[in-house]
């Protein structure tokens, strides 16, 4: 089975499962648009489920994905989002930008690079922090610190 | 015209001109860079807005998107790489020619020659808004249920390279918008968890869709920029340029008229634009083998072609809801957080912050042309932009603007939970406009099919309420052309590529 086969038998199910919770919705009125729009869904997703068994199209070769950088900075952004309501928006997105950069960009790690990296990250701080509280003054997520 | 002329004084208050520069030599800046979209910039842009009067923010956001557009040529043209998709045909010519020498010059035509396309649309849009704005107010709830249809049939044909994946994206997007109360019976639906009780915004979706990709797109690969352009700024070429471009009327207007049109067919976007006028000007042309080697017509077709666009692309925008291009339906966005609903009323409650927004337009084009000649010459600058730091940054400003809008880490939960699966989904061939468009035309739909359902059994009945009545037969029929021509292009590319594959085949 070819790779969008799979994306139209993973859309069907999908469609399915959200069909099934509907039973949950108390007001039947309420389910009326969200079941018309599942049964579109399902049925376009049969057809593209069919459409792709039945003329499987020529895949090109991919090259190989790079778990390690795309999920080390989903890793990342997960602590960095779970640290901002710890210690505040201006400190967290300090330690994230210095982290994206340094771990990221690890094979350029280099005295001087490392040096301003550290003084990118405070003045991309400090940009944001005059720009957001003291010119726009909105409300950022606030934490122990800042 | 008159309207317009009345409130053009307010697009010139120092606050909106400030907003106006800013916005344009930002926008040139983001364009330049490989990697940002227009619709992500714009979508970033949204939030910052919402603490703005609405009028100046949406100014900002009208200036960004015009000068992103003009601004992808940089580097289309510098290293081969289009800023923005729109600019895919202005690098057939202008990159050969930046290679021959010519870097700043091609600069030049491509400044100029956005002028003078995007003031044609924008005369275009003056003329036209209006009066459809008018014709829209025939429409009941059965036709604006069908417009809302249509704008993502429209926008999930020409967006996705596949027909099926893009109604599948406007499907799941339509789905979204009904997460939490249901507007006119508050039953909750669809909420899994405590942070989708108050459904999803659009801000956050906005911003999650377009932006979150990038940032995992740009980690994917470093840039490695081959720069073959050796950049040297000359003197006392700019006067020579502008005259020398004027004169290639013929690549001008028809650049300028294929913009303009493709422009308010809803969804069609710039790269369209811009491909199709670059193919009619070099048919046109009298040495149409000059085209690909570095022909300054090619650039002038291509540029004025997708800033022409710009204007018209928000015609059925302000009048119907439906956007001409992605980026037009990220500023759909910005209207409705300030309150503005398309359609009539916005040309007649809304006039000021409407004509001061549209004043803003034109003006936005003459300061694109100015900024972007004064930026030519130091361009080639904005291409040594790190992606680790870019990505970092964007992920900031993501979050940022996310929670500002509500002062809610819900939303930036929700924002980033959309992103990440928009990635998936990009990887396997989604596109982010037509779910975007489901979000934002979910209300839409859903309001009118239940008013309309409503009236229907009351009356005649729902299928004979949705699917007789002229103005419904010719929204229908357009929907179903729209779907027709998508599925049409997509078995003929399925054939060229089997075709394609069986040459190969029989070569080896």
């Amino acid at each position: 089975m070819n790779r969008d086969a799979i994306v139209g038998l993973v859309c069907l199910v999908m469609s399915a499962v959200l069909y099934a919770t509907l039973g949950h919705i108390e007001e039947p009125r309420a389910a009326a648009f969200p079941r018309t729009i599942i049964i579109t869904m399902g049925a376009l997703s049969a057809l593209m489920l069919l459409q792709h068994l039945l003329f499987p199209k020529p895949q090109a070769k991919q090259s190989p994905f790079p778990w390690i950088r795309v999920g080390g900075l989903f890793v990342i952004i997960i602590v960095y989002l779970a640290l901002l309501e710890v210690v505040g928006f201006y400190l967290a997105s300090f330690l994230f930008f210095m982290t994206v950069v340094c771990i990221m960009g690890f094979k350029r790690l280099t005295v001087k690079q490392t040096v301003s990296w550290v003084l990118g990250s405070v003045i991309f701080t400090a940009i944001l922090f005059i720009l957001f509280s003291v010119l726009l003054e909105v409300q950022t997520p606030r934490g122990l610190l800042i | 015209m008159v309207d317009f002329l009345t409130y053009f004084p307010q697009a010139l208050t120092p606050i909106n001109l400030l907003v106006l520069v800013l916005g344009v030599i930002g926008g040139l800046f983001l364009g330049a860079t490989p990697g940002l979209s227009p619709t992500m910039a714009v979508a970033l842009l949204v939030p910052f807005t919402f603490h703005m009067e609405p009028a100046t923010g949406l100014v900002l956001l009208g200036a960004v998107y015009t000068a992103t557009v003009a601004g992808g040529a940089i580097s289309a043209i510098l290293i081969n790489i289009p800023g923005a998709p729109a600019n895919i045909a202005t690098l057939l010519d202008g990159h050969p020619m930046a290679k021959q020498g010519q870097a700043q010059k091609a600069l030049y035509y491509c400044f100029i020659s956005s002028l003078v396309g995007g003031l044609f649309g924008m005369v275009i849009m003056i003329f036209f808004t209006p009066p459809l704005a008018e014709i829209s107010m025939e429409f009941g709830p059965s036709e604006m249920f069908w417009i809302a249809v249509f704008g993502i049939s429209v926008m999930a044909g020409l967006t996705s390279g596949s027909v099926l994946k893009g109604l599948i994206g406007g499907m799941f997007g339509l789905l979204i918008s009904v997460i939490g109360f249901s507007p006119m019976l508050a039953t909750p639906r669809f909420v899994f968890h405590d942070v989708l009780t108050g459904g999803v915004a659009i801000v956050p979706a906005l911003i999650g869709l377009f932006a979150i990709p990038q940032v995992f797109s740009l980690m994917e690969t470093s840039h490695k920029l081959t720069n073959d352009v050796e950049f040297k700024p000359q003197k006392g070429i700019l006067l020579k340029t502008i005259k020398e471009n004027l004169s290639h009327v013929k690549a001008l207007s028809i650049g300028s008229v294929v913009g303009s049109i493709i422009g308010v067919i809803p969804g069609a976007g710039g790269q369209v634009a811009g491909l199709i006028a670059y193919d009619q000007v070099r048919k046109f042309s009298k040495n149409p083998q000059s085209f690909g080697t570095g022909n300054p017509e090619g650039v002038a077709a291509a540029e004025s072609a997708n800033n022409a666009m710009v204007g018209p692309s928000l015609i059925p925008l302000l009048t119907l809801s439906v956007p001409g291009s992605p980026t037009a339906a990220v500023l759909l966005g910005g209207l409705l957080i300030h309150g503005l609903f398309p359609g009539p009323d916005l040309f007649r409650s809304h006039a000021d912050v409407t004509y001061t927004f549209i004043a803003s337009l034109v003006l936005a084009q003459f300061a694109m042309c100015i900024f972007g000649i004064l930026m030519a010459r130091y361009s080639h600058s904005v291409m040594k932009v790190p992606d680790l730091e870019m990505a970092a940054a964007v992920t900031v400003l993501a979050v940022f603007g996310t929670y500002s809008v509500q002062n809610s880490f819900d939303d930036v939960i929700v924002m980033f939970s959309l992103g990440t699966l928009m990635y998936i989904g990009r990887k396997v061939g989604f596109s982010a406009a037509p779910v975007v468009l489901g979000i934002i035309l979910g209300a839409i739909a859903e309001d009118n099919f239940l008013k309309g359902k409503l009236i229907a059994d009351t009356d005649v009945g729902v299928l004979h309420y949705f699917f007789t009545g002229s103005l419904n037969l010719i929204i229908i029929a357009l929907c179903a052309a729209s779907v027709g021509y998508s599925v049409f292009s997509e078995a003929r590319q399925y054939k060229k590529a089997k075709a394609r594959a069986r040459a190969k085949e029989a070569g080896s």
